[in-house]
């Protein structure tokens, strides 16, 4: 009798074991939580990573909230345009490039192109920094007309990692987080604002370019760019 | 004796030095090395992805031509649209200019995308027609064409004639035999460009590149009306004092002025764009860079002020479809709305500021090409309401059902019951033809923290 129920028992924790860890690997990820100093975690980890990778922070990657994370916080929302608090709430989580809670918490509801607004604002951030805020739209709305184009690669990664097509991409500039304004851009340029009305190339005519794009048709000049169709 | 030691010393000194140096730069080498192979393995994986693609698609249009049956077709169809797209992929990732092979890309672009509308009309019943043949015939050939042109770089390339740094760079490898880098690419360009244009109802058809306004009212003006048009235009939006301080040109088929406003006295170095068309001074977009502050409107409240600017500049009957909030502004979405149906195509977009209600942007662009009154009988559908939500999944909970015109693919419009309602947790917004209930559009409907998103 004894030796006759091991296999059950065996058979039964085996299934405890596996339900279990189904259960742990299919329930919704955990809300994004507000974190502030004192807070610990994986996500705090996550924070002070990113910070540092953009030279806001200089301590050490623990996963505590302390006093210098609480300073490289505040730093970042001081350059950010955010309220500096230093605590990472949903508005500067959302800076940081992290995800906010809402997505991540239900992947079956739908997934936001949020990453394609990072994108773009990175490679308007490296292509045209110095430029005024309606020829960042202007860029990000070439990038987009491309992936709308016949002649391009018909992803928004595609056209932005295109060997040669863009002198920045991969670059410092590029790697960095993306300015306010270049966010603003890219922004509007996916609500759709084209001040290029569908151009597919843009250059600095004071630098050297390829001859070629100057047999396109120029359809206006916005701050120091020239836009082409 | 101690002569000879400090030179012992020295020599070695410098020995160490120069195996220091030399290691490190043994290191650096092989590293470099690793970089090259690495990107080399890369450029030839793209490019014999992409040469096993074109000749499947070559295959493929052979097959097509071969079956009859409609089942057959799309069969076939399906997957030219599948190894096109896969091509497009790899040509994308190719270490060449872009001018060097963008017709190339057109072609395969434009063959996918061919193949994807002929496979729609072929599920909707219809057959295809000699026209559609003759085409496939053209692009079978083409295909075959770049097969083989593709075949001859992988041949330069596997033969030491050139290699993929001299095509990434441009350069000349072989001096006065009149072979360049690109050679067999460019011959390539410059037979696809024998290619007709293709005509079919896909977004890359030829016929959409660039299109005319439907309707376009007015006489041409001159710039300095724009320039009082323009100032008038904006003012209604920011309440500001505006003056006009530079006048431009947007060069395009759809002639326009460009003009800056500067608000009188703001040394802040903000100014406000306005395109207007030529003909008739409409305005096509409108861009406010003022920094915007703190918000203290609510959304319904920016709403109501972007529908007074469209009010007050006579856009008349235009109805919210959509508002969401980004840095600190709102953008609402309107469309035209005639009678009791949504005319989609006739939309316009407006942002203000959540800090003092100010209008900082339009989009007037898809309203101003393609309004116009619609035929009374474009408006009357074939089907009813109730046949349409008889169609409808089981357990699709039905919050609306109403009469839209949408664009189609091809630049067209078809009158569709857009009917928005959820199955389980997501939400959907669907549209359906209204005259033979064919599926048009569907888009699934995600919050966000800055407003709903279709998708």
């Amino acid at each position: 009798m004894k030796h006759k129920s091991w296999p059950r028992l065996l058979a039964q924790v085996v299934l405890l074991a596996v339900a279990l860890a189904v259960l742990t690997t299919i329930s919704p990820p955990i809300e994004a939580r507000t974190l502030y100093w004192g807070s610990r975690g994986a996500d705090v980890r996550t924070v002070q990573w990113k910070l540092q990778s953009w030279g806001y922070y200089r301590g050490p990657i623990d996963g505590i909230y302390g006093a210098q994370t609480y300073r490289a916080v505040r730093y970042f929302q001081a350059k950010n345009g955010l309220r500096v608090d230093g605590i990472v709430g949903p508005q500067t989580r959302a800076a940081l490039g992290l995800p906010t809670g809402t997505v991540s918490a239900a992947p079956t509801r739908g997934v936001s192109n949020n990453t394609d607004v990072y994108l773009l604002a990175r490679t308007v951030n490296g292509e045209a920094l110095a430029e005024p805020y309606e020829g960042k739209v202007a860029v990000a709305a070439v990038l987009l007309n491309r992936v709308k184009s016949s002649k391009f690669p018909n992803t928004l990664a595609g056209v932005v990692y295109q060997p040669l097509a863009f002198e920045s991409v991969g670059k410092p500039l590029f790697n960095a987080q993306p300015s306010a304004e270049s966010l603003k851009a890219a922004r509007a340029a996916i609500n759709g604002w084209d001040p290029t009305y569908g151009c597919l190339y843009f250059w600095n005519p004071s630098k050297p370019v390829n001859p070629w794009v100057w047999s396109r048709q120029i359809v206006r000049r916005i701050g120091n760019h020239i836009f082409a169709k | 004796m101690r002569r000879t030691t400090g030179w012992v010393v020295g020599t070695l000194v410098a020995a160490l030095a120069i195996a220091g140096v030399g290691y490190w730069g043994y290191r650096q080498y092989r590293e470099t090395q690793d970089f090259k192979y690495f990107v080399t393995i890369n450029n030839q994986r793209s490019f014999y992805n992409l040469l096993e693609r074109v000749q499947k698609l070559e295959v493929g249009l052979a097959k097509t031509m071969a079956t009859n049956t409609q089942q057959g077709e799309v069969m076939m169809l399906s997957d030219i649209w599948h190894q096109a797209a896969v091509a497009v992929e790899d040509l994308g990732a190719m270490p060449v200019r872009h001018a060097t092979l963008d017709r190339t890309h057109k072609f395969l672009n434009q063959l996918g995308d061919f193949a994807l509308a002929l496979q729609k009309k072929t599920l909707r019943g219809l057959p295809l027609s000699a026209e559609d043949w003759a085409k496939l015939a053209d692009l079978h050939q083409q295909a075959g064409n770049l097969a083989v042109q593709l075949q001859k770089v992988s041949q330069e390339v596997a033969g030491g004639i050139i290699s993929w740094g001299d095509i990434r760079r441009g350069t000349r490898r072989v001096e006065g035999q009149g072979i360049t880098a690109t050679g067999t690419l460019d011959t390539i360009e410059k037979e696809l460009d024998g290619v007709p244009t293709l005509l079919y109802d896909g977004p890359f058809s030829d016929h959409l590149e660039e299109r005319s306004p439907k309707q376009m009212v007015g006489v041409a003006i001159s710039d300095e009306q724009a320039k009082r048009l323009a100032q008038a235009f904006a003012a209604r939006g920011t309440g500001d004092n505006l003056q006009a301080t530079a006048v431009g040109e947007v060069n395009m088929k759809l002639a326009a002025y460009s003009v800056t406003l500067q608000r009188t006295g703001d040394k802040s170095g903000a100014n406000i764009n306005v395109d207007l068309t030529k003909q008739g001074g409409h305005p096509l977009q409108m861009i406010d860079n003022r920094a915007v502050g703190q918000p203290t409107l609510s959304l319904e409240q920016a709403v109501d002020r972007a529908r007074k600017f469209l009010e007050d500049n006579g856009f008349s009957d235009m109805m919210v479809t959509d508002a969401a909030q980004n840095d600190g502004s709102a953008t609402v979405t309107f469309v035209w709305k005639q009678g009791e149906v949504l005319v989609y195509p006739d939309m316009i977009k407006v942002t203000v500021g959540l800090d003092d209600g100010r209008v900082t942007a339009f989009d007037g662009r898809a309203y101003i090409m393609s309004h116009i009154t619609r035929p009374a009988q474009m408006l009357q559908p074939e089907l009813s309401k109730d046949e349409i939500i008889a169609r409808l999944h089981q357990g699709f909970q039905v919050q609306h059902v109403r009469l839209a015109i949408i664009p189609t693919d091809g630049g067209g419009e078809a009158l569709a019951w857009e009917v928005r309602g959820t199955i389980g947790e997501n939400t959907f917004i669907i549209y359906y033809n209204a005259k033979d209930a064919s599926l048009e559009r569907i888009f699934q409907v995600i919050t966000t923290e800055s407003g709903t998103l279709q998708s």
